[in-house]
């Protein structure tokens, strides 16, 4: 495979994207810096596709502040196929991977990234990215399909008993080693003064992220949750670029204003409720039945928490290797908790809903454990919502309203 | 091959019904002995228990500190109590495991630990320490990859297991009781390595179903103990090398404890010779170099020698090792066995299938649910898939006589 084959694959997903697409106009992008972050996505998406580009698939919490260092392009497989999924182009991708032998019960991010390769819809990767945070099988699919491209692979393991003392250094030798090794084959300089830049970038755009996430602490909350949850794949994905800085604070000042001047993402909001893990990508309806028929606005989502310290410029791979390791999912599920408590005090909530993705074994297998430790201990209740972001044969619409409905009658009953 | 006699000649044929007779007596003797040896070890506990579960945990901490390692299994049944705790989408062997600690099975357990492999595992701990709690628990991180740069992360583990077992029990782990450890674990791998081995003859002196139920013993037994008995029965086990037609079988895949699945696949004109599983060729290959400084040594063999499951990110390593064992077992064909919801050998299979069709090795997939629920189901995809084989075995011989290779086919 040359790189010449990009051409193929974006012409092959050019005239998916013409002939399938059922474009979803969503209700909820509200604000300027909304538009600015998907301009940005779309301009690095379209670079992946450039026949000299250099490509890096990422696999979730790998640092993007390495690759733009290296100026090279990081293309997140799974973050595309939720972008599919919106579009309606997941069916016959998710179909075409079955028939190839993937279990319906695995991961339909995962299930949707070898369909889109076996069609050719995916742009070519130089390298392929994974960590053991989290998710196994994106670690156990990209390696498969670094062989498949005849690509290199990088395995950041990251030790899940993040407190130990040596988990720092181990991680950051790892991460030090694969820039090292990513600049030798793409001829690119391994310029750490660049990574120190593009620290003190992640650096702002942290900062301005977090104090979004302050300002949505606010009463009422200043933001749609419809709207913020599909910042989630920015955190991870474009840290690093000076345009981030820009995006989070358009983002931070946009609703500043707005609470200066006592807007509300909802007119007469009910609720306050706590998002937790994603949501599915091929409807827009939840979030809207939720937060404008029932007025209970989603005022936090924990995939959009800025978990991590601010880093230090002048340690670049130490830093880089707290902030994989400070991630509050990553650990045992006492930690998680912990930060699901702050949150609840902190953004004043009435209820927690959680979408529990059918395929991820890992975040929904501590549902039980945190429906009972935060009833015990805050007296909040719990929605959970068994479904799949991305694969919506089973969704049903009725169904999930009908639960929505009936946990919002639990919520106006408590406010009496 | 020193505990095996060989016979040859005519006195095979007439000796053949005694042979296996003997054999098969002396292998229930055997499990026979253990079994009683390890109802008085419950019965009389002189040293604590401590339950592990993946092959990754290193036992060898474990015995240096004076206690007996258990692994724990799950029974099959109905999942009732862990339906409560954990999601439904999770692997049956884990739902299973919890299952059981919640219905009071293993309330002669000291300590458990849980080697954090899959996703699920990781969860699988979480829920033990809230709702089975041991009066000991331990998490054993594995790093997932097979290569050197991950010595350093089980070397922690490692460490970090020394400590608290030290610190909970009171007992010091010394280089000497490590050492000590290392020699009987090496013993039992040798011992039952020589026993599976017995199976590369046509006629396997020890059938699957045994050997998987030997393989069970020694997780849960007093190895000191189980040895002695084993290298006795090796001593008693004679081969008859006799013809026999069935197809051979190697199982891989997903945990599999139960005795059904290996009944179901031999009553269809098959034997199963070899078992990459973890109650398998995976827990009993790659000793630990016992010339070499003890962590080090532990460190290289769970990394390195031992084969590896899907749960490291190494399919290559684990292709070439299915491969080395279907032409040393000779192999007729494959089963690749996976449990519902256990990703690593559902993310596996797509690969495994398209390695072992470059390979023209025939491979059937069955997924069950760890129970027997789907049995109907799957007898009739076996009896199936062994008529491919006849097909493929005939076309095997014929192709092999032309001097041509024998055509692809996918199952």
């Amino acid at each position: 495979m040359d790189k010449f084959t990009r051409k193929l694959e974006f012409e092959n997903l050019w005239g998916l994207l013409k002939q399938k697409r059922e474009k979803q106009t969503s209700p909820f992008y509200t604000l300027k810096a909304t538009k600015l972050r998907s301009s940005l996505l779309g301009r690095l998406f379209r670079r992946a596709y450039q026949k000299d580009s250099v490509v890096a698939w990422r696999s979730s919490f790998v640092p993007s502040e390495i690759l733009f260092a290296l100026n090279i392009i990081p293309f997140a497989p799974e973050g595309v196929i939720s972008m599919f999924a919106n579009s309606h182009l997941t069916d016959e991708i998710l179909r075409v991977a079955e028939d190839h032998g993937c279990s319906r019960d695995t991961c339909s991010f995962l299930r949707g990234i070898e369909g889109s390769v076996i069609n050719d819809y995916m742009p070519m990767p130089d390298f392929l990215i994974a960590t053991s945070m989290y998710c196994h099988g994106s670690a156990q699919v990209f390696k498969s399909l670094s062989k498949k491209y005849k690509k290199d692979f990088f395995y950041i393991d990251v030790p899940f008993h993040y407190e130990r003392p040596y988990a720092v250094d181990y991680v950051a030798k790892q991460l030090e080693g694969m820039m090292k090794k990513m600049a030798e084959k793409s001829n690119r300089k391994f310029d750490v003064d660049k990574l120190k830049q593009t620290i003190i970038y992640s650096n702002q755009a942290r900062n301005y992220f977090a104090k979004v996430n302050k300002l949505r602490q606010n009463k009422p909350s200043s933001m749609l949750g419809g709207e913020a949850i599909d910042y989630a794949i920015m955190l991870a994905h474009t840290f690093g670029l000076p345009e981030m800085v820009e995006i989070c604070k358009t983002l931070y000042e946009e609703l500043k204003e707005r609470i200066d001047k006592g807007i509300g993402a909802v007119e007469g909001e009910k609720h306050r409720i706590l998002w937790r893990q994603l949501r599915p990508y091929y409807t827009n309806a939840l979030f809207d039945y939720i937060e404008r028929t029932h007025k209970a606005v989603i005022v936090f989502e924990e995939a959009n928490c800025v978990y991590w310290k601010e880093m230090n410029p002048e340690q670049p791979f130490k830093s880089l290797a707290k902030k994989l390791l400070s991630n509050y999912g990553f650990g045992q599920v006492q930690r998680w908790l912990d930060f699901t408590s702050s949150f609840i005090i902190d953004y004043n909530v009435d209820g927690i809903i959680e979408f529990a993705h059918w395929g991820c074994r890992y975040l929904s297998a501590s549902t039980q454990i945190v429906k009972d430790k935060i009833l015990q201990d805050k007296n909040i209740p719990i929605l959970v919502l068994d479904g799949d972001c991305i694969d919506r044969r089973d969704y049903s619409d009725g169904q999930i309203k009908t639960r929505v409905d009936a946990f919002m009658e639990i919520l106006n009953r408590r406010k009496g | 091959m020193k505990y095996a006699y060989f016979l040859k000649g005519w006195e095979e044929e007439m000796l053949e019904t005694t042979v296996l007779a003997q054999n098969e007596s002396s292998i229930e003797e055997f499990i026979r002995n253990v079994k009683k040896r390890n109802v008085q070890l419950l019965a009389n506990k002189t040293a604590p228990i401590m339950g592990w579960c993946n092959t990754y945990v290193p036992e060898e901490i474990i015995l240096a500190a004076g206690i007996i390692p258990y692994r724990i299994m799950g029974a099959p049944g109905p999942l009732i109590l862990s339906k409560t705790y954990l999601c439904g989408n999770i692997c049956g062997n884990v739902q299973s495991l919890l299952e059981c600690a919640l219905r009071g099975d293993y309330k002669f357990l000291d300590g458990m630990i849980i080697g954090a492999s899959t996703d699920a595992t990781k969860k699988l701990f979480d829920s033990w320490l809230r709702y089975a709690g041991t009066p000991f628990n331990h998490l054993f991180d594995i790093p997932k990859f097979v290569h050197e740069g991950v010595y350093l992360h089980y070397r922690e583990s490692i460490n970090s297991l020394s400590e608290e077992i030290e610190a909970h029990f009171g007992n010091k782990i010394t280089e000497s009781s490590l050492k000590e450890a290392i020699s009987t674990c090496n013993k039992t791998r040798t011992l039952l390595t020589i026993l599976s081995n017995l199976r590369k003859n046509e006629k396997p002196p020890v059938s699957s179903q045994k050997m998987l139920e030997i393989c069970k013993l020694a997780m849960i037994s007093d190895k000191k103990f189980f040895n002695n008995e084993l290298e006795s029965l090796l001593s008693k086990m004679k081969i008859a090398n006799i013809k026999s037609s069935a197809y051979r079988i190697l199982l891989t895949g997903s945990f599999q404890d139960q005795p059904w699945l290996l009944e179901s696949i031999e009553e269809n004109n098959a034997l199963v010779v070899c078992e990459d599983l973890c109650t398998g060729l995976r827990y009993y290959i790659g000793l630990v170099d016992e010339d070499v400084e003890p962590i080090e040594a532990i460190t290289k063999r769970y990394i390195e020698k031992k084969p590896p499951s899907a749960t490291m990110i190494s399919f290559d390593q684990r292709a070439d090792f299915i491969f080395k064992l279907i032409n040393e077992f000779k192999v007729d064909g494959v089963i690749y066995h996976m449990l519902k919801f256990d990703d690593p050998y559902l993310f596996e299979f797509p690969d495994m299938r398209e390695f072992l069709e470059s390979k023209s090795v025939p491979m059937l997939r069955i997924e069950t649910e760890y129970t027997t629920s789907a049995m109907g189901q799957i007898k009739t995809r076996l009896q199936a898939f062994m008529e491919t084989l006849r097909f493929t075995k005939y076309r095997k011989i014929k192709a092999n006589k032309n001097g041509q290779v024998y055509q692809k086919i996918r199952i």
